[in-house]
């Protein structure tokens, strides 16, 4: 019977390397390439264009640049967002 | 147009939404909208429920003397009890309703197989109701967390959470986005893993230092691989669509999730050093509890940079303020965490009340306000109506956030103390105890606190559900045309002008 | 990622890895921890003892075990003589270690007390002996009776601290006579053999606990 102590570092080194052969492969096939766009899921237009009343001028001016005119806010009241 | 208005009021200029998504968006919580609503509601009568467990067994610490006569209130069964009730009926009943909630927007379909979700969650709590009278019959399983009977509780929760775990993963089996966001993951992941290991923690083979070994592995895993994951997708979720910007880097989510899952499902043991243990075992967990700083680091600094220079939007967002704080809990239990598994410090804070404040920095100040901040977003969305009184939220809100400071710092300087006061073998235990009263009664007084907000909070939810009229005249926000008010009306620039 | 196939080997991966290394693996290394020859199995009242321990949650503020005493105060506070091995917990089904003392461990309290009217009239009201304690009261276990009532080879005692009224005593009820019989019955001062001493000073794993 090995040391547990070696059997617990050869299971560890094995997986371990398993685990990063895994993550070579999802990267050379291509799996992070567009990662970026996914941050991008949840989002609507209105999460973008609808103007916060926490931003100010500046960032709303890069809102503006980025996404377009903006929205009115959907309610003055408790602000939960668009939708 | 901008020139010939005053500043603060915002142009518009072209229709309010997009129409495909929004078509998206109302089919999505159109299918989740029942089993979301009775979860939600289930939630919260176990939050009142578990409230009360909690304050007989605060009170019960420094008053001992109150209500012994029966054995259904005897201190070791409402303890249990108020853990139960809190884990597996607020915090996953309110999970469940985010699960089915969040998946059907995040893949953009439907909720499928709604009826497997909702005879789920009756599932579910038929179980939790037969736990809870169980445990105060007396017939604890005797691990914790796993308290409830095993044979006649248990397989209710395997089957109700594999119910709404089918309903999810057939949802997302005909999923119409091309990329899963990483809250699905996080969903995905946690309505895999809890099956196993509540399966893996209840088997009834186990004795000895074995029993203890997969107690303390399901127990530190319904922790890292249920409750955090399900409320990290929640964060992740929130805080980007509120805000207006996409997570600040998602290769650091990716990161953060799977160096997650490695390293968390390896903690359990650190509830255990000292303990009669073989060592390498013991060691394992310590390395992975310190290994934890990188996923907790990868969530930390994705949220602040999401959030930075837009703290503002805490004063105007009530589900934000909330999911802020608990992200920032987050962040501070896990280093807490990292630190309290080193055996230098172990030493000192391993059967005190440091451990007791840690897990409630943890089950509260990051799962139960990260769950109440969903809530505040997703059910007027569901109803179709705002929230009747911002008053009665942010009277919820300071009241659940001071309360917390109450209980747990009192708490954890008394269970310093009562460290320091137990490593000297010449006190008594006398001044063990002493050491801690005062922090017993703290929390006492944190939890009337807490116990006061959340009867602030089931009653405007109640008030919710039973469709009172918004106090302030607030329009249902999710309408394609809103209505203007006459408060509007002096600043409103006609819509479609250009 | 798009492949869901990919994420839902990895999060499998991940719990059967944790399953293998802290479950498992343990499993098959349990045969070798060796029955103490000292130790008895509980008897039939001892272990209804060891349920109502259980069903009334005495875990949640005592523990029972003793840790190393090289880097704790565990054995010097006179809780036992030696660290606490796997050995010690080979009948107890669940394990009742616990992860809170609110109380002194009790894994060796047979040993400190061995009184059945200490035990008896501590469990009855605990601050009937110490005024400080925290300790819940278990009235319920008991029945209180007029002391003359008692027939002859009954067993009563009476409780001091003002907390009966006076000419009652208390008469044990089955659980709590097999509460206390699990009680006595905790001692795990036997000597452990060597190679089996426990100590967690050599964390490259040097010294291990009973298992190899």
């Amino acid at each position: 019977m090995l040391p547990s102590s070696l059997t617990v570092m050869l299971a560890i080194t094995i997986l371990g390397l398993l685990t990063v052969a895994a993550f070579g492969w999802a990267w050379l096939k291509g799996h992070f390439d567009r990662i970026n766009q996914q941050a991008l899921i949840p989002m609507d237009d209105d999460d973008f264009t609808v103007a916060r009343p926490w931003e100010n001028a500046s960032q709303r001016a890069q809102r503006v640049e980025e996404f377009g005119p903006p929205h009115r806010p959907a309610t003055p009241g408790i602000w939960g967002g668009t939708q | 147009m901008s020139a010939t208005l005053p500043s603060r009021v915002i142009e518009y200029a072209k229709p309010i939404t997009d129409m495909d998504n929004l078509d998206i968006r109302l089919r999505a919580d159109a299918s989740s909208r029942q089993v979301a609503l009775r979860a939600f509601a289930f939630a919260v009568v176990w939050l009142i429920v578990g409230s009360v467990f909690g304050m007989l067994a605060s009170l019960k610490l420094h008053m001992p003397d109150w209500l012994v006569s029966n054995a259904a209130l005897t201190f070791g069964r409402i303890r249990s009890a108020h853990l139960n009730a809190m884990a597996y009926g607020w915090a996953s009943s309110a999970m469940l309703g985010v699960s089915v909630w969040i998946i059907p927007r995040l893949v953009h379909t439907e909720l499928r197989v709604p009826r497997a979700a909702e005879a789920g969650l009756y599932f579910w709590n038929i179980g939790m109701v037969l736990g809870i009278v169980g445990i105060l019959a007396g017939y604890s399983d005797g691990l914790e967390w796993l308290e409830m009977p095993r044979y006649w509780a248990d397989p209710f929760f395997v089957i109700g959470g594999g119910l709404v775990g089918l309903s999810l993963l057939s949802t997302i089996a005909v999923r119409e986005v091309e990329h899963l966001y990483v809250s699905v993951w996080y969903i995905m992941a946690a309505f895999i893993w809890f099956p196993i290991i509540f399966v893996v923690g209840n088997w009834p083979t186990f004795s000895g230092v074995e029993s203890a070994a997969v107690n303390w592995f399901y127990a530190h895993n319904a922790l890292g691989l249920w409750l955090t994951p399900v409320c990290l997708a929640a964060a992740y979720y929130f805080i980007p669509k509120i805000l207006g910007r996409p997570i600040y880097s998602y290769q650091l989510s990716l990161l953060g999730f799977w160096t997650l899952g490695f390293f968390y499902s390896l903690n359990g043991m650190h509830h255990l050093i000292g303990g009669p243990l073989p060592t390498w075992m013991i060691t394992t967990s310590i390395v992975a509890s310190g290994l934890m700083i990188i996923p907790v680091m990868a969530v930390g600094v994705n949220q602040h940079m999401t959030l930075n220079k837009r703290f503002g939007a805490l004063r105007y967002s009530p589900t934000l303020r909330f999911i802020v704080f608990g992200s920032v809990a987050y962040t501070l239990v896990s280093l807490q965490g990292v630190f309290m598994a080193f055996r230098e410090v172990n030493r000192l804070t391993h059967f005190t009340n440091v451990t007791v404040a840690h897990a409630h920095l943890g089950l509260y100040s990051f799962v139960t306000m990260i769950m109440f901040g969903s809530i505040y977003y997703i059910l007027p969305r569901l109803l179709g109506r705002e929230w009747v009184s911002e008053r009665l939220i942010s009277w919820h809100f300071w009241t659940v956030a001071i309360g917390q400071i109450v209980y747990l710092v009192p708490l954890t300087v008394a269970g310093m103390v009562q460290g320091v006061a137990m490593a000297d073998p010449t006190s008594t235990w006398e001044q063990v105890v002493k050491a801690m009263l005062p922090g017993l009664i703290g929390r006492s007084v944190g939890g009337t606190l807490l116990t006061i907000g959340h009867c602030v909070f089931a009653y405007h939810v109640f008030l919710m559900f039973r469709g009172s009229r918004s106090r302030q005249g607030l329009q249902p926000f999710h309408e394609v045309a809103p209505i203007i008010t006459r408060r509007d009306k002096a600043t409103f620039v006609a819509r479609g002008a250009a | 990622m798009t492949r869901i196939w990919l994420l839902l080997i990895g999060v499998l991966a991940i719990i059967v890895f944790a399953t293998s290394l802290l479950v498992v693996i343990p499993n098959t290394m349990i045969g070798n921890v060796r029955v103490p020859k000292q130790l008895a199995p509980y008897t039939p009242q001892e272990a209804r003892g060891r349920e109502v321990y259980v069903a009334e949650g005495c875990v949640y503020c005592h523990s029972q075990q003793v840790r190393d005493p090289v880097y704790t105060s565990d054995k010097a506070r006179g809780w036992g003589p030696r660290a606490t091995v796997p050995a010690d917990y080979i009948y107890d089904k669940p394990h009742q270690l616990g992860t809170m003392r609110t109380g002194p461990d009790l894994i060796n309290i047979g040993v400190r007390q061995p009184s059945e009217q200490w035990h008896h009239t501590h469990l009855f009201n605990p601050r009937s002996l110490m005024a400080w304690s925290i300790m819940p009261a278990f009235p319920y276990l008991y029945t209180v009776r007029d002391s003359s009532s008692i027939k002859p080879g009954e067993i009563s005692y009476s409780v001091a601290g003002g907390k009966l009224p006076p000419g009652k005593v208390i008469v044990p009820s089955p659980d709590a006579d097999a509460l206390v019989a699990y009680l006595k019955s905790l001692k795990r001062t036997y000597p452990v053999p060597i190679g089996d001493e426990p100590t967690e000073r050599s964390i490259g794993g040097r010294s291990e606990h009973t298992m190899p």
